[in-house]
C-alpha cells in the first residue's frame, strides 16, 4: 500500500496489527510513484524478534519500519527529532529531550492551558524545509501512545527540556544545541546519508529558533514556553 | 599517512565537526568538535599533505604563532587521531 507521510508517497506493505492501527489517517490512493520504499520481510522481523527478545514481532516491525523511514527521509531534507509536539494558531511546537525527562508532559500542559492546541506527534515528528519554511509533520511512528495527525505545520521553535525547580527559557545559537539534536535524532550509518544529514542540520540549526529550558510541572511552565516560542 | 575513511567533516552552525560512520560508529560513539588549528590540520590531512605540508598550512593560517608551537599542535593532533584509529600510517 501507498503512504502519504511528510509530503512524500512511501511503499509498505506491512505484516503485523500493531503497524497496521497506525496508518489508517496516512493512506494515499493517488498516482505519484513512492519516493521510499520501506522493504519488509517476515524474516527480518524474526531476525530482530531472536536478537531483542524483549520486543514482540510487531514492536519489531513498527520500530524498524520507522527507523527505515527516518533513515530515507534524509534524502528528502527531513530529519526525526524524538521530541513531543504541539500545535497551536497556526504554529508547532518542539520540546525535545531524553525519555523520562517530561517532554509529553509539558506539551500535554498546553492542551490544558489552550483548549484549540493539538499533539502534533507525540515522539517522532519529522521536520523538512519545504519552499523557505521548516514544517513539523504527524507520522505513524509516534511512540507508544498512536498520538500524532497527519498533517504540516510551520515550525515556531524547537525547545530542549530538563527539569528544573522554576521555569526558565533561554535562546541558545545552533551550536550550543547541536549536541542536544545528534542525540535526539537518528544518525545514518552510511556516509551518503551521513554528508546529507549534516548539511540539513547545518541549515536547521542556522534557521530555526533552538531554545534550552529548564521548567517544573505547571501551567506557568507553558507560559513560559510559549512567550518565549511564540512568534510576533 | 592517511585518514580513514569513515568520517565525514562539516561546518555545522558555526562550528567544525566530524562524524563517524560506518565501521567507526561503534568505536567512537558520538562526533568530535575541531577548533581551528585541528581543522586545518584535518583539512590537510584530506588533500594528503605530509607532515611538512601541514606545517605550510599552520604557517599560513597562523602567522603569529612559532614554528616550534605549531609542530608540538599538529604532532599532538596527529597522535590523538592515530589513538581513535582515524589516521592510518
Amino acid at each position: 500500500m501507498k503512504l502519504s507521510v511528510a509530503d512524500l508517497i512511501v511503499e509498505i506493505n506491512p505484516i503485523y496489527d500493531l503497524l497496521k492501527s497506525r496508518l489508517g489517517p496516512y493512506i494515499y490512493d493517488g498516482e505519484r510513484e513512492a519516493d521510499i520504499v520501506i522493504p519488509i520481510t517476515e524474516q527480518f522481523f524474526i531476525d530482530r524478534h531472536n536478537e531483542h527478545p524483549e520486543l514482540t514481532l510487531e514492536e519489531c516491525e513498527y520500530l524498524y519500519t520507522g527507523s527505515c523511514f527516518y533513515t530515507e527521509l534524509i534524502k528528502f531534507g527531513g530529519v526525526l527529532l524524538h521530541s513531543s509536539c504541539v500545535q497551536y494558531e497556526n504554529y508547532a511546537y518542539l520540546f525535545s529531550a531524553n525519555s523520562g525527562v517530561g517532554k509529553s508532559t509539558h506539551t500535554h500542559l498546553w492542551l490544558e492551558k489552550f483548549p484549540s492546541a493539538e499533539i502534533l506527534n507525540d515522539d517522532k515528528p519529522a521536520i523538512r524545509k519545504i519552499g523557505d519554511k521548516y514544517y513539523a509533520f504527524g507520522t505513524p511512528w509516534s511512540g507508544k501512545f498512536d498520538e500524532s495527525i497527519n498533517t504540516k505545520t510551520e515550525i515556531a521553535g524547537i525547545t530542549f527540556l530538563s527539569r528544573g525547580e522554576t521555569n526558565e527559557i533561554t535562546r541558545v545559537t545552533g551550536e550550543e544545541a547541536m549536541f542536544d539534536f545528534m542525540n535526539q535524532t537518528v544518525r545514518p550509518n552510511k556516509k551518503e546519508y551521513m554528508i546529507f544529514f549534516m548539511e540539513i542540520l547545518d541549515k536547521i540549526l542556522s534557521e530555526v529558533p533552538v531554545f534550552k529550558m529548564k521548567c517544573n510541572i505547571s501551567l506557568e511552565a507553558v507560559e513560559t514556553s510559549y512567550n518565549a516560542m511564540k512568534r510576533s | 599517512m592517511k585518514l580513514s575513511e569513515n568520517f565525514v567533516l562539516k561546518n555545522i552552525a558555526g562550528a567544525t565537526v566530524v562524524m563517524p560512520v560506518g565501521d567507526a560508529v561503534g568505536k567512537i560513539n558520538g562526533m568530535i568538535k575541531l577548533n581551528p588549528s585541528a581543522k586545518v590540520i584535518w583539512e590537510s590531512l584530506e588533500a594528503n599533505k605530509d607532515f611538512n605540508g601541514i606545517l605550510e598550512e599552520m604557517k599560513n593560517n597562523f602567522t603569529d604563532v612559532d614554528e616550534a608551537t605549531l609542530k608540538e599542535d599538529i604532532n599532538y593532533f596527529l597522535n590523538k587521531l592515530r589513538e581513535l584509529e582515524i589516521l592510518i600510517d
